[in-house]
C-alpha cells in the first residue's frame, strides 16, 4: 500500500469526509483513515427497510445489550434497529473521574449516520460571546469569516428551513420547510403576542425537501418522511457522509480510504518544525505502520482528536503535539440538555397532525443576547415537540380487549415537550487527560474524564423552567411538569473543545484557520477546535470550518508554505 | 390429609395428560435464556388466546404471537423478571391442577376470564401469577398495535412514502 500522500485525514465522519472531499476534488492524493469498519451507502444499512412489524422485538432493546451497554443505552438513538452503528461500552473503555457518557460511532460515516440532523448557523452573538461575557478566550473568527462557507456546505448537504429573519440565527440557503403543526402555530402566535424577542421556528434540518441538480449528482432524492433516519437512508434523504462526501471524494480517483486504522499518534520532525505523518495500528491484524503527508487534518471527533494529539509526544512536544501552553485537553464544554418541561393542551380538538416529519420545532436563544441581565452567563435555546395521538384503550381481556383495541377513535390531548439546549462555559477544570497506567487493546493510554456541570448551568436551568412555565401558561398548556433528567455530560453528544481556537498561542492551540499555532501543517476542524459552544447544534459550523480550513491549507501548499 | 394429597397427585397426573395432549403439536423452539418444559408453550398459547382471542379473519393478528410473547420474555426482560414470569407460569399450571382440575382449553371462556381477572388484580410486583398474566397481556398488546394490519388500518400508518400534514381537520 502507498505510504506517502499529499494529505492525511484522520477520521471518516462528517468533518473528515468534508476534508477528504475538498482535497480530492482539487487533485490532492488523500489518505482517509478510519478506526472503524467501512459502511457503504445502502449496502451496509441492514435494517433500513424494516417496517415496525418486521422488527423482531418491535423496537425494544434486548436486555443483554442494555445491561452490557449502560452508557450507549442511554442514547435516544441506540435502538434495536441501530445498535450496529454504536461502539459498545467495553470496546473502548475510559476512566470517569466524574460521570461522562461518551457516545461513540466508529465507522466510515461516523456519527453522521445516526445524528439528529439539526443545523443552525452561528451569529456574531455567538462568536463574540466569550469576549462580551468574559469567559474562555475571544474567538479568532466572526460570522463574516464563515458566512460563505455555511452557504457552501448547505448547498451540498441540503438544508430544509424557513427564512426567519432573526439576527440571532442567520438564515441560510434553504430548501423548503415542512409544515409546522397546529400546536406549533398556536405556540408561535402566543409568543408573538407576548414577546418581541422570542420565536418558535421550524427546526432547520439536513433533509432534502426539494430536488436540485447537486443532489441528483450525489445519487440522492427526496426525504420520504419515514423517520427512521438513524438506520441509514436508502434515498439519501438526509445528509450523512456515506451517501455524499465519501463517494464524492472517491470518484475523483484521489482518495484512499483505509478503515480499521487506529491512529496512535502524529509524528513530528524537529528539524522542519512540522508533522511528518501518522503512526497507525491495523485494528484487525494489530500490525503497526506509518504514513506520511504534507498536511494532516485531525477529524477523529472531539474526544479522540484530543486523545491523538495528547498521545503525539516527542522530544519537542513531551506533553502532546503543539501543547507548549498545557491547554490541550482542557476547556472542554458541551450542551446542557438536563432540563425539560412537559405539558398537555386540551385545545385544538378538531385538528391533528397527519403522518410524520423528521424534525421538530426550535426556539432560538433569547436571554442575555446583547448583555448579561440574568444571574448567569450566556443562555439556552430549546427544542420543541408536540403531538396528539389516537387513544388506544387497553382495558379488559378477551373480546372486550379486542374490541377496545380496535376502536382507537378518540384522541389523547396534545402532549408537549420542550428541551433546554444550554450553553456551558468552557473551564480549565473540565478536562480530559491520558491515564498514566491503563491502556486500551492497542496500547494507547485510556482517557480520564473530569467534566461536570457548574452553578452557571444550574442557574440557567432554573431560568429555563421559570420562563418556559410562564410561556406555557400563556399558551394555555396544563399539567406542566419540570423534569431534570440529571443526565451526565456527554449524552448531548455535543462535546467540544480541548484544542481551542484563539488569537494568542499562549492561550489556544489553533489559530483562526484551525491551524495549530506550533505545528503549521496540522489542522483540527472537528468539535475539538471550538472555543465556546453557544446553543446551536454544532455540526454545520464544524463542516463550514473544515471546508474553509481545507481551502486555506491548499493555498499554503500551493505557496509552498507548508 | 394424606387422602387429599393423593387426590391432588391423581388430579395433577390427569391434568398433565390434558396439557400433554394439547401440546403434541407444540413447536420445538429454543430460547436464549428461558427453558420451557413440555406443555408450557401450550399453556402460554392458551392464555394468549384467552387474553386476546384469535380471529383468523382478523389480519391484524400475528399467528406467531405466542412465539413473539415468549421471545420478548426471553430477550427483553432482565433475569429477575424472566424468573418471575416462569415462576408465574408454573404457579398457574399448579393452580389449574389443584383448584380447577382443568386445562384452559377445557374451560369456558367466562371461567377462564374470571381466573385471569382475579390474577390480574393481584400486585404484579409480588405475585408471580399476576406478573405472568400482566406481562403476557402487555406483550400481546404490543404485538397487536405494532402489527401491519393495525398500524395501516387503525392508525393510517404508511411506512413509505411517509407524509406530513401539520394541521389537518379530524374527519
Amino acid at each position: 500500500m502507498q505510504k506517502e500522500y499529499d494529505v492525511i485525514v484522520i477520521g471518516a465522519g462528517m468533518t473528515g469526509g468534508w476534508a477528504a472531499k475538498e482535497f480530492c476534488e482539487n487533485g490532492y492524493k488523500t489518505l482517509l483513515l478510519e478506526r472503524g469498519r467501512d459502511v457503504k451507502h445502502n449496502i451496509d444499512y441492514p435494517t433500513t427497510n424494516d417496517a415496525p412489524w418486521d422488527q423482531k422485538l418491535r423496537g425494544t432493546l434486548p436486555n443483554d445489550i442494555k445491561e452490557s451497554n449502560p452508557i450507549a443505552s442511554r442514547c435516544y438513538a441506540f435502538r434495536e434497529d441501530t445498535t450496529h452503528f454504536f461502539i459498545k461500552d467495553d470496546e473502548h473503555p475510559y476512566v470517569q473521574e466524574k460521570p461522562f457518557d461518551w457516545i461513540k460511532g466508529y465507522q466510515v460515516g461516523g456519527k453522521s449516520l445516526m445524528w439528529a440532523r439539526q443545523v443552525q448557523r452561528w451569529s456574531d452573538y455567538d462568536f463574540r460571546g466569550p469576549l462580551q461575557d468574559d469567559f474562555a478566550v475571544d474567538w479568532p473568527i466572526r460570522y463574516k469569516d464563515l458566512e460563505e462557507w455555511y452557504t457552501y456546505v448547505e448547498r451540498f448537504i441540503g438544508v430544509s428551513g424557513n427564512k426567519d429573519g432573526l439576527d440571532t440565527l442567520p438564515d441560510g440557503d434553504f430548501l423548503k420547510p415542512l409544515d409546522l403543526s397546529c400546536l406549533d402555530i398556536h405556540f408561535q402566535q402566543t409568543l408573538k403576542d407576548n414577546y418581541d424577542d422570542r420565536h418558535l421556528i421550524y427546526g432547520r434540518c439536513a433533509h432534502i425537501t426539494e430536488m436540485r441538480d447537486i443532489f441528483r449528482q450525489q445519487g440522492r432524492t427526496l426525504c420520504q418522511n419515514r423517520t427512521v433516519c438513524e438506520r441509514g437512508c436508502p434515498f439519501g434523504g438526509y445528509f450523512n457522509a456515506n451517501s455524499t462526501l465519501i463517494p464524492w471524494a472517491d470518484r475523483t480517483g484521489n482518495l484512499t480510504l483505509r478503515p480499521h486504522s487506529v491512529v496512535q499518534s502524529i509524528t513530528y520532525d524537529d528539524a522542519s518544525g512540522k508533522a511528518t505523518g501518522v503512526n497507525v495500528i491495523d485494528a484487525l491484524s494489530k500490525e503497526e505502520m506509518q504514513f506520511t503527508a504534507k498536511v494532516i487534518f485531525v477529524n477523529a471527533a472531539t474526544i479522540n482528536t484530543n486523545l491523538i494529539l495528547l498521545n503525539s509526544k516527542s522530544e519537542r512536544f513531551p506533553n502532546g503535539l503543539g501543547n507548549d501552553n498545557g491547554l490541550l485537553g482542557k476547556y472542554l464544554a458541551f450542551h446542557n440538555y438536563r432540563a425539560r418541561l412537559q405539558a398537555t393542551f386540551d385545545g385544538l380538538t378538531d385538528v391533528e397532525e397527519v403522518g410524520r416529519r423528521p424534525t421538530g420545532s426550535y426556539i432560538p436563544r433569547f436571554q442575555n443576547i446583547k448583555k448579561t441581565t440574568k444571574p448567569y452567563k450566556r443562555g439556552y435555546a430549546a427544542a420543541f415537540y408536540a403531538n396528539k395521538t389516537k387513544r388506544i384503550n387497553t382495558d379488559g381481556i378477551g373480546d372486550e380487549l379486542l374490541k377496545n383495541l380496535n376502536s382507537p377513535k378518540e384522541y389523547n390531548v396534545w402532549r408537549i415537550d420542550a428541551m433546554m439546549m444550554g450553553e456551558t462555559l468552557p473551564k480549565a477544570t473540565n478536562q480530559i487527560t491520558l491515564d498514566e497506567t491503563k491502556t486500551d487493546e492497542w496500547g494507547i493510554p485510556l482517557l480520564r474524564f473530569d467534566i461536570d456541570y457548574d452553578d452557571n448551568d444550574r442557574a440557567m436551568m432554573e431560568d429555563f423552567y421559570n420562563e418556559f412555565t410562564t410561556m406555557f401558561e400563556q399558551a394555555g398548556f396544563k399539567d406542566i411538569d419540570r423534569i431534570d433528567t440529571k443526565q451526565a455530560p456527554g449524552l448531548d453528544i455535543h462535546e467540544m473543545g480541548g484544542a481551542r481556537m484563539g488569537n494568542d498561542p499562549k492561550e489556544s492551540i489553533l489559530n483562526g484557520q484551525n491551524q495549530m499555532h506550533l505545528v503549521p501543517n496540522v489542522f483540527v476542524t472537528d468539535g475539538a477546535c471550538m472555543t465556546s459552544t453557544s446553543t446551536q447544534n454544532p455540526s454545520l459550523t464544524f463542516m463550514a470550518m473544515t471546508a474553509r480550513a481545507a481551502k486555506y491549507a491548499m493555498s499554503l501548499i500551493e505557496q509552498n508554505k507548508i | 390429609m394424606v387422602r387429599r394429597e393423593a387426590l391432588k397427585g391423581i388430579t395433577a397426573v390427569t391434568l398433565g395428560m390434558f396439557l400433554l395432549q394439547s401440546c403434541e403439536n407444540e413447536p420445538s423452539r429454543s430460547f436464549i435464556n428461558i427453558n420451557l418444559q413440555k406443555g408450557e408453550w401450550s399453556l402460554v398459547d392458551q392464555f394468549c388466546n384467552a387474553i386476546l382471542p384469535i380471529n383468523i379473519e382478523d389480519k391484524t393478528l400475528n399467528e406467531n404471537r405466542t412465539a413473539y410473547v415468549l421471545t420478548m420474555v426471553d430477550e427483553t426482560l432482565n433475569a429477575a423478571d424472566r424468573n418471575l414470569y416462569i415462576k408465574g407460569l408454573q404457579a398457574i399450571y399448579k393452580l389449574l391442577i389443584t383448584e380447577y382440575n382443568k386445562s384452559p382449553q377445557k374451560m369456558g371462556s367466562t371461567e377462564l376470564e374470571g381466573i385471569i381477572k382475579k390474577l390480574m388484580a393481584e400486585d404484579a410486583n409480588l405475585d408471580p401469577s399476576s406478573f405472568f398474566i400482566n406481562k403476557t397481556k402487555s406483550f400481546l398488546i404490543k404485538d397487536y398495535v405494532t402489527s401491519e394490519g393495525f398500524m395501516t388500518t387503525q392508525l393510517d400508518y404508511k411506512f413509505l412514502p411517509g407524509t406530513y400534514l401539520g394541521c389537518s381537520p379530524i374527519s
